[in-house]
């Protein structure tokens, strides 16, 4: 896997070998440009030298002669070479003196008169006076030629000192610095780790912390780069703490919730069984079904508040005509309504556009109807209208000929499991507290009132106004 | 028993006053907190509260703190909140038992009997007045050793004089303790059953208080 740590190092090691390198490339060119300048210098001086020693000194083979004369070059003494040279040569030398050759001729290459002993009988190079690189065997050299009243002078010496001297010098240079880069590899990693300390700290806070702690994490050290990291997984957590503590809430409420309609279920259902007389027993089993009947519409309910969370199903927010989702829900509703012989009055004020999610209006709607249904007597009317309000929302009011809800309990009847009248009715408690969090989702408002005194329930929702297209 | 049912929900109400009218009580059923309260500290006396405690309009604990100031009725509290500090609350406000829902009704029976006994000063489960045996929890009674078969409200009758042997109880108590407020009672109900029971018994065993009411010596 990436590791940010390996990177950093492995980069930064291959950045400071190529400046490294660089550097070792320039000031190998840099030494073996001065290195030449110098040897060439010395080369034309040891000409002149040369030149001017053997004119004035006569070493030189007689001009009748056809001999040559073969100056015998430096060799350092080998360990255990007790001899000295018999021709009387100096001890004290240099290894690189091996590589200075040298001819003298007389002419332009008609007779050679001196030369080196490590020197070939063919002139190294052209009779031009100046410089001139040659290859003698197999190896380069570089050849200073000088005329003196007849005679030319050829001095030679290898190119591979220049080369190995150039090398060394550069060497040097670098190479403390390669004899660095261990060290300097162990120290980026070192630091590399202290300043990826704050990632090491936010993991052991994370790998700390049990599964049900959702509190906020807290980085020590922290860092600009991490805290924006950090922020995002509080929020997060946050987010699912909320969202747990709602479920938890809910089973706990669930639970509890269910065993008032468990009690109702043993209780007749033991009425039945000690019944001594026939009708005793029909009633308590007919009580034992209205109980099923309760028990499960509660199931339901609760399984349609805990769907409409957003965690549950993603929501598809669009808009659409809530005068039509009315009236389509109404249609639905009308048999259940005409069992009791209510009926519906439906008003809208033109199309009304919100948007929302279908699946939910549909909820809300049949959830507000079926509560005014079951709180108004048998063969009253239940009145909706919907309009635009003043603010740019949709207000759709229910109205009912129920008793209708008293001011100060006219928040508590969203709650969940809250039944205003709860001898009343088989209501689970659980129809408004559905709405109340439609609405809340929709970003709109629901408020219960009574009109006129404890007569005639009114619920209006508010629901933002889509633009009508 | 004549006992005073608090319970909002329909249905369980309704189950819960029939499985104890079975057994020979005299059920009076409230739906809310606010007319428990107002019945609990009128005249009316009943011999076992049985009191949930989620009510609309006043809460279960409130009734109960309010009646304790004047009335010392045995209360069984039959509710959904099971937790620990909800039963410690329930118990230090004044109630005698606690019950969870859901209950099995033979337990419930169990805990209304236990709650009689001591309401009784007994710790026994079956009453023993001179010859007279009576096992409340089989509804069964024998007078010298030999079974009587008694009918629910003969066995409800006899158990509230044995209970309060020595005092006079007037008709209405034993008509209360006898028949809830939503039953249709014959003027000479009562009469009726207390001639079965001296016959079945012996007749002097029960005396006539003439004007007032009906003694057991």
């Amino acid at each position: 896997m990436f590791s940010i740590r390996r990177y950093l190092l492995a980069t930064l090691l291959a950045v400071a070998t190529l400046s490294m390198a660089v550097t070792a490339w320039v000031s190998y060119h840099e030494a073996d440009h001065e290195v030449r300048e110098l040897f060439d210098a010395q080369l034309a001086q040891s000409a002149r030298v040369l030149v001017a020693t053997l004119t004035t000194r006569p070493l030189l083979p007689e001009s009748d002669s056809s001999d040559t004369v073969v100056f015998p070059v430096w060799k350092p003494v080998a360990a255990g070479d007790e001899e000295p040279d018999p021709r009387g040569q100096a001890l004290v030398g240099h290894k690189y003196e091996t590589r200075l050759v040298f001819q003298l001729w007389e002419g332009a290459g008609e007779r050679l008169l001196m030369r080196s002993s490590n020197a070939p009988v063919v002139a190294l190079a052209p009779f031009a006076a100046g410089y001139a690189e040659i290859e003698l065997d197999g190896e380069r050299f570089v050849v200073f030629t000088l005329q003196h009243e007849g005679l030319w002078l050829q001095v030679a010496h290898d190119d591979y000192m220049r080369d190995e001297l150039a090398g060394e010098i550069a060497l040097a240079t670098v190479l403390p610095n390669a004899v660095g880069i261990p060290v300097m590899a162990l120290l980026i990693w070192l630091l590399l780790g202290r300043g990826l300390r704050p990632l090491s700290a936010l993991r052991s806070a994370i790998a700390r912390r049990s599964g049900g702690n959702l509190s906020p994490v807290h980085v020590s050290p922290s860092s600009v780069e991490l805290e924006p990291m950090v922020d995002e997984l509080n929020d997060l957590l946050a987010r699912l703490g909320e969202s747990f503590e709602r479920e938890r809430r809910f089973t706990a409420d669930a639970a509890h919730e269910l065993r008032t309609p468990l009690a109702v279920l043993r209780i007749h259902a033991e009425n039945a069984l000690a019944a001594g007389a026939d009708d005793e027993r029909r009633t308590a089993l007919e009580m034992l079904l209205r109980g099923v009947d309760r028990a499960a519409r509660l199931v339901e309910q609760m399984l349609t508040l805990a769907r409409i969370e957003p965690e549950a199903a993603p929501r598809t927010f669009m808009p659409l005509r809530l005068d039509a989702l009315v009236r389509e829900e109404l249609a639905a509703l009308a048999p259940v309504a005409a069992r009791r012989g209510q009926e519906f009055d439906f008003s809208p004020a033109g199309a009304c556009m919100v948007r929302g999610d279908r699946a939910l209006l549909g909820i809300l709607v049949r959830n507000l109807v079926d509560n005014a249904l079951r709180y108004s007597p048998p063969d009253s009317l239940v009145h909706l209208a919907l309009r635009a309000g003043a603010r740019g929302e949709v207000e759709l009011a229910v109205e009912d000929e129920g008793p209708g809800v008293p001011a100060e309990l006219a928040e508590r009847v969203f709650e969940r499991f809250y039944r205003a009248e709860s001898g009343r009715g088989d209501g689970a408690g659980l129809g408004l507290a559905i709405v109340r969090r439609i609405v809340d989702l929709h970003g709109g408002t629901v408020e219960a009132r009574s009109r006129s005194a404890g007569r005639r329930g009114v619920f209006i929702v508010r629901l933002p106004a889509a633009p009508s297209g | 028993m004549r006992i005073l049912l608090v319970e909002d929900d329909e249905l369980l109400g309704e189950g819960l006053r029939a499985a104890l009218a079975r057994d020979g009580h005299a059920v009076d059923w409230l739906r809310d907190g606010e007319h428990a309260r107002r019945a609990l500290s009128g005249d009316e006396a009943w011999d076992l509260v049985l009191l949930d405690l989620g009510l609309p309009r006043r809460d279960g604990m409130g009734v109960l703190r309010d009646m304790r100031r004047h009335s010392d009725a045995p209360v069984l509290i039959i509710t959904a909140r099971d937790r620990i500090e909800d039963r410690v609350e329930g118990l230090d406000a004044g109630a005698d038992d606690y019950l969870v829902k859901p209950f099995e009704i033979a337990e419930l029976k169990a805990r209304l009997r236990a709650l009689g006994r001591r309401r009784g000063g007994r710790a026994a489960a079956e009453v023993r007045h001179g010859a007279l045996v009576l096992l409340p929890e089989s509804h069964e009674a024998q007078w010298d050793g030999r079974r009587v078969e008694l009918t629910r409200r003969e066995f409800a009758l006899l158990s509230a004089l044995v209970e309060n042997a020595g005092r006079v109880l007037t008709r209405e108590r034993l008509e209360q303790a006898l028949y809830g407020w939503s039953e249709d009672v014959d003027s000479n109900a009562l009469e009726v059953h207390i001639h079965h029971l001296r016959r079945k018994l012996a007749p002097e065993f029960i005396r006539t208080v003439r004007g007032v009411g009906y003694t057991v010596d």
